[in-house]
């Protein structure tokens, strides 16, 4: 069964409503807010003011597609364009709705249940501005058993000025014993704030990767909130590319017995470039594991702040979880912060932590000069092993390419 | 090809070489020996071109040039290879991605066109293979999680790949089983030619069994204060440096 559906000038006013309400009590993004401390709240508010002038996307579908043979979401403007989109080579049991209309359907009441929950947890006062300004989104259920061979892609496009800040939403249900993979990336634009839900029934997997696109947006907030269940398991990887500042926000709840998570970061900036990088996850059943890497670079005045809570509960016995963050100082005047937390009620754990901010390991550059290599490209090749680690760890070698791709421009060699 | 002239050199404000004279001439092996804290190593970083030292008197001459103001990579492309005492880990890049960027660099130094990936595989795999190194060790980081002795083989292979002039080998054989070294001297043998040099820095007899030099040097408190013949590593073995310490005035 498939029903595709799109109804984009309605509200999805049930959201709204929870997500205003929710916002009265968190309040607007200011630097009382923890994980907000550093983020460049006043070029936020001046951006907003005026947004002047940003790029757009001209490109077509094909030229920024990763990969053109499997099935893709094109979002225009913050609008599900369907009849831009592919899904023909998608199985007809997973079935792809607009939120509007899985809001309609018999998938209403886990959807609301799903958001109440979500949005009265909900801290982060951006995500709760996507839920109070978005005009809609999409569903899809992949169902239990389904093992969704090709990877659905998402492509956020911003190609007119009629709106500088566009908001998206994706809810993810992956039933019990299926797998998908989900590819995201935004092209261009003032401000994009997305928003990625993910249910994980039992032994189900996800791979996630939000990647680099081609055409620069000023502002990009990301957020992805998830719930495993058990045995499920879910892979994230996150590449930071807004020109202003790229907010990542992810928290995941660890369900069900012997749930497991990986979170991978990887961040080249350079000019004024800012990463910020805000992630909870919480273990709330025995035997479950997590894993965060978080990698940045930084050139020139660039910035990044990595904030990472590893919250275990009082049940969560055996739970195994590590966190670490890494960054290359590659100038006198980038800047990295470090604020890694654990708060663990249980008394059975392995749980770790650490940080490193520091520059490029000048023994290994020295090996590699006295083997000829001249110094810039020493440097290059030993920032090209730093990122590797995460590269490597990519579910499609399409992926490591259009990284590389990036990685390239951004270190311009 | 290589004449060292009353080299003075320091680290922090430590003089540590107090006035090396040394020449090596094509087709010679030279071994240097002394007392750890002697300066052998220095002298082999000063040679490579470490910034960390500083030369304060004398002169490094390559092939009648000055090559004291040179960087390490421009030394390493004029034909001169150090072998670490202790080989460098360097996470996420692997040794082909090394060796190719290195075998490029000399090519490019010698105006000639960089060779690709796929050029420069079956060279690499003939290297490896001539110093027992299994393939999969081409495509693993370099030297992270490596043993001592496959470090150490790993410097010969990229000495073999490189094919440089001068080889400056800082204590390859120490960590070494047996077997090992006689696979890093078998590698060392291979690659040595009339035209090649090499300097072996070493503590011990037995490498220079497998590897028999022309000259053997020894150096104390930063001055060479003795050069001779192979014999001279006999006694070394059987007196220590006391005989010397006697002898010479340091």
């Amino acid at each position: 069964m498939r029903e595709v559906q799109s109804s984009d000038s309605h509200v999805c006013s049930f959201l709204q409503r929870l997500s205003r309400k929710r916002q009265e009590k968190v309040g607007e993004p200011s630097k009382k807010i923890s994980g907000l401390r550093s983020f460049p709240l006043r070029q936020w508010d001046l951006f907003m003011q005026d947004p002047g002038v940003f790029a757009l996307c001209n490109m077509g579908v094909d030229d920024v597609l990763l990969e053109p043979d499997a099935p893709y979401f094109l979002f225009r403007n913050g609008i599900w364009d369907r009849e831009a989109s592919s899904i023909r080579e998608l199985s007809p049991k997973v079935v792809v709705l607009s939120l509007e209309h899985a809001l309609n359907s018999s998938y209403r009441s886990f959807l609301q249940h799903r958001m109440t929950v979500v949005t009265e947890e909900e801290n982060d006062p951006f995500v709760l501005l996507n839920g109070a300004s978005c005009s809609n989104g999409l569903f899809i259920y992949v169902p239990p058993g389904e093992k969704v061979l090709l990877p659905l892609q998402f492509l956020f496009m911003q190609t007119d000025d009629s709106a500088f800040c566009v908001f998206s939403r994706v809810h993810i249900f992956v039933g019990a014993d299926a797998e998908v993979q989900i590819l995201s990336s935004v092209e261009g634009g003032g401000v994009y704030n997305g928003y990625m839900d993910l249910v994980l029934e039992e032994r189900s997997f996800v791979s996630y990767v939000s990647y680099p696109g081609h055409v620069e947006k000023k502002f990009c907030f990301s957020a992805m909130r998830a719930s495993l269940k058990k045995e499920s398991y879910l892979q994230g990887f996150f590449f930071p590319d807004g020109e202003v500042a790229h907010r990542e926000s992810c928290r995941i709840a660890l369900q069900g017995e012997r749930g497991q998570v990986e979170l991978y970061g990887l961040g080249v900036l350079s000019g004024t470039r800012q990463s910020h990088a805000d992630l909870f996850v919480e273990h709330k059943a025995p035997f479950c594991r997590s894993q965060q890497l978080w990698k940045n670079a930084l050139f020139d005045r660039s910035k990044a702040q990595f904030c990472g809570e590893i919250y275990v509960h009082p049940i969560a016995q055996k739970t195994e979880a590590y966190q670490m963050s890494r960054s290359l100082l590659l100038s006198d005047h980038a800047s990295a912060t470090t604020k890694p937390n654990l708060e663990i009620f249980a008394d059975d754990v392995k749980a770790s932590h650490g940080a490193t901010i520091s520059q490029l390991d000048e023994d290994q550059k020295l090996y590699l000069r006295s083997r000829g290599i001249a110094v810039d490209q020493a440097t290059a090749l030993l920032l090209r092993g730093f990122c590797q680690e995460i590269w490597d760890k990519l579910p499609r070698i399409s992926l490591v390419h259009r990284c590389q791709m990036q990685y390239r421009k951004w270190v311009s060699l | 090809m290589l004449e060292i002239k009353d080299l003075v050199a320091s680290k922090e404000g430590t003089r540590i070489l107090q006035g090396v004279t040394l020449t090596v001439e094509p087709g010679s092996i030279h071994a240097l020996m002394g007392p750890n804290g002697a300066g052998k190593s220095t002298l082999a970083k000063v040679l490579s071109g470490d910034p960390s030292y500083d030369v304060l008197e004398g002169d490094i001459l390559w092939n009648g040039e000055s090559i004291i103001e040179l960087e390490p990579e421009e030394r390493a492309q004029r034909g001169m290879f150090l072998g670490f005492q202790y080989p460098i880990e360097i996470p996420g890049i692997s040794n082909f991605q090394l060796l190719l960027a290195s075998y490029n660099a000399k090519r490019r130094y010698a105006q000639l066109e960089p060779i690709t990936e796929e050029e420069f595989l079956p060279l690499l795999q003939e290297k490896m293979n001539t110093c027992r190194m299994k393939q999969e060790f081409m495509y693993r980081n370099v030297n992270e999680g490596f043993s001592g002795g496959e470090k150490k083989r790993n410097e010969i292979v990229q000495m073999t790949v490189l094919d440089p002039a001068l080889a400056i080998l800082d204590e390859t054989d120490s960590g070494l089983d047996i077997d090992a070294m006689k696979i890093v001297a078998d590698g060392v043998n291979q690659f040595f030619t009339p035209q090649k040099s090499l300097l072996l820095i070493t503590h011990y007899q037995r490498l220079l069994d497998y590897i028999p030099p022309h000259w053997v040097h020894v150096l104390m408190d930063g001055k060479i204060v003795y050069s001779g013949g192979k014999d001279v590593v006999a006694r070394l073995e059987k007196s220590g440096y006391d005989w010397l310490t006697s002898q010479v005035s340091v």
